[in-house]
């Protein structure tokens, strides 16, 4: 779990849009299904091998389900980078986890009141039409610039920092 | 049943086993702990897991079923 300082609370949790994940589910499960594949295509093997696979049934369908949990291991690995690099905006600060990889993590966080700006960048047909894009937030802290990429709705980022921004600051009185 | 070592295919099929199962495991491990670590909220980690794990074993159960077929 994510420390937060005490009575610091979530308030937004951000992750790269599905699309590309979903794209790379489905080269998975075409992987996965490639022994089966092979079942199917194997009176086109030369007879020697059809008839050596035949003849062992048991032994190809213990490969084929080794090879599926190799898959869904490989899958898991995939989907744990992609769920665990997130943008969490809380009560109190931005955090930016980029998950590189399966040991490699780089984590930044900047307090709310250090923001100093916030720029969302959409480029391209299908990214305005899915509504997603990056988010670029300049701070005043030891990290100069969070940049979060292929964000779905990353206006809601934007959002929720003003808000709490907003809470933040003391109501202005009107001078006289 | 014998399983005799000396075939080729069978000792070729032990062993894809247990480096399937040991790989299995420690991934199972090491994104357990990424689960556990980085992961914001706490049902999400036991759904997870379950997933993980249930396919997983559910996998492992028909491979044994399948090894102990192929070496009798």
């Amino acid at each position: 779990m994510i420390d937060l300082h005490e009575g610091e609370q979530i308030v937004l949790v951000k992750r790269r849009y599905w699309l590309p994940i979903a794209a790379e589910s489905f080269t998975f499960l075409l992987i996965a299904l490639m022994p089966w594949g092979i079942l199917y295509g194997l009176n086109l093997l030369p007879s020697d091998i059809e008839g050596f696979v035949r003849n062992n049934m048991s032994a190809f369908y213990f490969l084929a389900c080794a090879w599926l949990l190799v898959v869904w291991t490989s899958f898991f690995v995939a989907w744990t980078n992609y769920h665990l690099d997130v943008f969490i905006v809380t009560s109190e600060r931005i955090i930016d986890i980029d998950q590189v990889g399966l040991f490699a993590r780089d984590v930044a966080e900047a307090r709310l009141e250090n923001i100093q700006d916030v720029r969302i960048e959409t480029i391209g047909v299908l990214a305005s039409i899915i509504n997603f894009g990056n988010i670029h937030i300049q701070s005043a802290g030891a990290t100069k610039e969070f940049t979060a990429q292929h964000i779905h709705k990353p206006q809601e980022i934007r959002g929720a920092i003003t808000k709490l921004r907003r809470a933040e600051q003391p109501p202005r009185t009107p001078s006289l | 049943m014998e399983l005799d070592l000396s075939k080729p295919l069978e000792l070729g099929l032990v062993a894809v086993f247990g480096l399937a199962l040991g790989a299995f495991i420690v991934m199972g491990v090491i994104l357990n702990y990424h689960w556990t670590r980085y992961e914001t909220s706490i049902s999400k980690i036991e759904r997870i897991r379950l997933i993980y794990f249930g396919v997983g074993a559910t996998i492992v159960g028909f491979m044994t079923l399948f090894l102990i077929k192929a070496i009798r």
